[in-house]
């Protein structure tokens, strides 16, 4: 495959892979949720369960934060999928593409310092991998 | 860039934004529904056992996010560290020796019970996360020395007092060989599973399906147990009409939710006679007593429930009275009880009570022996309720009753055999009658606040899982007090927290059905 060839289905991906990542297995629970494996979309779930037992300001206002962080990758993964094949012409492509290189990169470090250096979930490793294929795509594509 | 370009370029962008809303209301509204419990060890219990009881073994799920939340505020300080740490205590690590065992449900199931032989056949089955290392572990904690053996193509563990077998991801645990034969033999498709119960199925699918605990047993094969199928039994259960009730198949469910904890039962059976006791409402007398009222007992239709019991039962109450020896039968011991009330039959009194009932007790001094209460119901003749009234006070009175008006009501009071004044007054369509300062003061509305707009009251009705039929509530921090001398810091801190009860019948959709919950403060 060219390197064109390889550009353009490095484009394609970014949003499918992140799409499906969110639906696969970010994190096993702690403590006694060990025998749970969370993928975003249940984290979403099992954050809203906690919100709804009228917990403090804070700790509120925290879920939500994290519900509506989490959910901002099947978001910006549809529309890396949407917007893939007009990638130059409308900012949304690089606001999501760029938002999944944050997420990722912070999860990384959450996961990282609470695992150490191990191989990530699958879910999570997949949303990594549509990151890194976003920057890869942002630098090797002229502009 | 060209006007058309900016313009489908916003059109574009507005698009985007209604993807963006479209997928985070689905993914929010569908990821924090509560999530169902998948009976699947039901898919490998025999077909007729005398009580299965599951559990919810999803520690994630919304039942025990509450569960634990409501625990805490009971007193206990993070009690999911607490748990682990136990176990931990124990030499038992919660990732390696606990966590394969998590697979979303677990039950125990007992069958083939008799108590003339004391012979009992069951097992536990569970739902496991990694069955391979749930079965390592049951295996070493047990001590026991296991050797393999198989039937019907299945491997299982023989360990003399106990018998392992993986079928899927499922560990079964039996106490006996030919329970660990009849599991395997479900599996296989040999035999019936519980889950192909129609009654099983009917339950399970009457009752709420997120839960922590569910339970269903079939009375029959208890009482066949217990009273090896003694047939005079049955016929005397299903003479007095509860035969449908306690002879068919139950069900029941516990579990948590915000506010508190909550259990349903529903029972194949209809309600029979009793259905007009059970029919659902809206009880309309909680408005008219007092909001510190400790205990609320509610019901309706208690006139046409007694004339439907003795109209499908009264040979076999004629029977027992005749047996018991002071009467030949029922007409002659309903009248021999009317006459100690003054009247020529006690079923002038049943009859009054034709529609709406309610029993309000409060405490004012907070003191258990000096109860205020009083009976409200509806009366739909109310002269013929003036005259029985009048009978029944002056059967009891130690001196001629006296009249006084409250309020515009002309209320007749005595006091009693012993030493209490009581009157009753009928304002309306309804009667009040009690203690003479409790019926006084819900004649007068003079009472504050009343139980109806109460926020403990509310809080526990709007909890109920069922629709209200014939209940009671309890105010279970005023009770707790009262049983404490009334001194509040006597309490310990489960005591303190715990809110309103009601416990609760009701017919609905044509089912019998038990319900209650117990609300729980914030801390």
């Amino acid at each position: 495959m060219s390197r064109r060839g390889l550009a353009i289905a490095a484009h394609l991906a970014v949003g499918p892979l992140a799409l499906v990542g969110f639906f696969l297995p970010w994190a096993h629970g702690p403590g006694i949720l060990a025998a749970n494996e969370f993928t975003g979309f249940t984290l979403v779930g099992f954050a809203g369960r906690l919100q709804q037992l009228n917990l403090s300001l804070t700790l509120g206002t925290g879920l939500w934060v994290a519900r509506l962080a989490i959910l901002g990758v099947a978001v910006a993964g549809a529309w890396q999928t949407l917007l893939a094949p007009v990638h130059r012409w409308h900012f949304g492509y690089a606001l999501s593409g760029w938002y999944l290189v944050v997420f990722a990169a912070a999860a990384t470090v959450v996961g990282v310092g609470k695992s150490g250096i191990v191989v990530p979930p699958f879910g999570l490793a997949l949303v990594i991998i549509a990151a890194v294929l976003f920057l890869g795509t942002r630098w090797t594509t002229p502009r | 860039m060209s006007l058309a370009q900016r313009q489908y370029g916003i059109l574009v962008t507005i698009a985007l934004a209604v993807v963006a809303a479209a997928i985070g209301g689905v993914v929010l509204f569908t990821s924090s529904r509560a999530s169902e419990v998948d009976l699947t060890t039901a898919n490998l219990v025999p077909s007729d056992p005398a009580l299965y009881l599951a559990f919810n073994t999803d520690l994630s799920s919304s039942q025990w996010v509450a569960a634990f939340k409501l625990i805490e505020r009971l007193g206990a300080d993070n009690p999911e560290k607490q748990l682990r740490d136990t176990l931990l205590d124990g030499g038992i690590d919660w990732e390696k020796d606990v966590a394969p065992f998590l697979g979303g449900n677990a039950a125990l199931y007992m069958r083939g019970f008799n108590i003339s032989d004391l012979s009992l056949q069951g097992a536990a089955i569970v739902k496991c996360k990694d069955a391979k290392r749930a079965l390592e572990v049951v295996q070493d904690r047990s001590g026991l020395d296991f050797s393999e053996q198989k039937y019907s193509g299945v491997t299982y563990f023989d360990g003399g007092g106990m018998f392992l077998a993986r079928i899927g991801d499922h560990l079964v645990v039996a106490i006996d060989d030919s329970s660990m034969r009849e599991v395997i033999d479900v599996s296989t498709g040999k035999k019936a599973s519980l889950a192909s119960v129609s009654d099983f199925k009917s339950l399970r699918d009457e009752l709420t399906t997120n839960f922590l605990i569910f339970v269903y047993m079939d009375a029959n094969s208890f009482t066949d147990g217990i009273f090896g199928g003694d047939a005079a039994l049955k016929d005397a259960l299903k003479a007095s009409g509860a035969g449908d009730l306690a002879l068919k198949p139950s069900a029941a469910v516990i579990g948590a939710k915000g506010p508190g904890f909550e259990f349903q039962a529903a029972a194949v059976g209809k309600a029979g006679d009793v259905s007009p006791m059970l029919a659902p409402r809206s009880p309309k007398f909680a408005a008219m007593v007092p909001a510190d009222a400790s205990i609320f007992f509610s019901t309706t239709n208690l006139a046409q429930t007694w004339k439907a019991v003795k109209g499908n039962s009264k040979t076999e109450m004629d029977t027992f009275f005749r047996e018991q020896g002071d009467f030949r039968n029922l007409d002659e011991a309903l009248k021999a009880a009317g006459q100690e009330l003054g009247l020529k039959n006690i079923e002038e009194l049943i009859n009054l009570f034709s529609g709406e009932m309610s029993v309000a007790a409060w405490f004012p001094s907070m003191d258990k022996d000096l109860a205020q209460a009083v009976v409200i119901a509806d009366v739909a003749d109310a002269a013929n309720a003036r005259r029985v009234m009048d009978s029944v006070l002056s059967s009891s009175a130690r001196a001629k009753p006296r009249t006084e008006t409250v309020n515009g009501v002309q209320m007749t009071f005595v006091v009693n055999d012993s030493g209490d004044e009581i009157g009753y007054g009928i304002v309306d369509s309804y009667m009040v009658f009690g203690t003479a300062k409790a019926a006084r003061a819900v004649v007068a509305k003079d009472f504050g606040p009343n139980l109806g707009g109460a926020a403990k009251y509310q809080k526990t009705v709007k909890e109920m899982p069922t629709a209200l039929g014939t209940f009671a509530y309890f105010d279970v921090a005023n009770l707790l007090r009262l049983t404490s001398g009334g001194v509040p810091v006597d309490l310990d801190d489960a005591e303190k927290v715990l809110q309103g009860a009601i416990l609760n019948m009701v017919e609905e959709r044509g089912v019998a059905r038990v319900s209650g919950v117990i609300t729980i403060a914030e801390k």
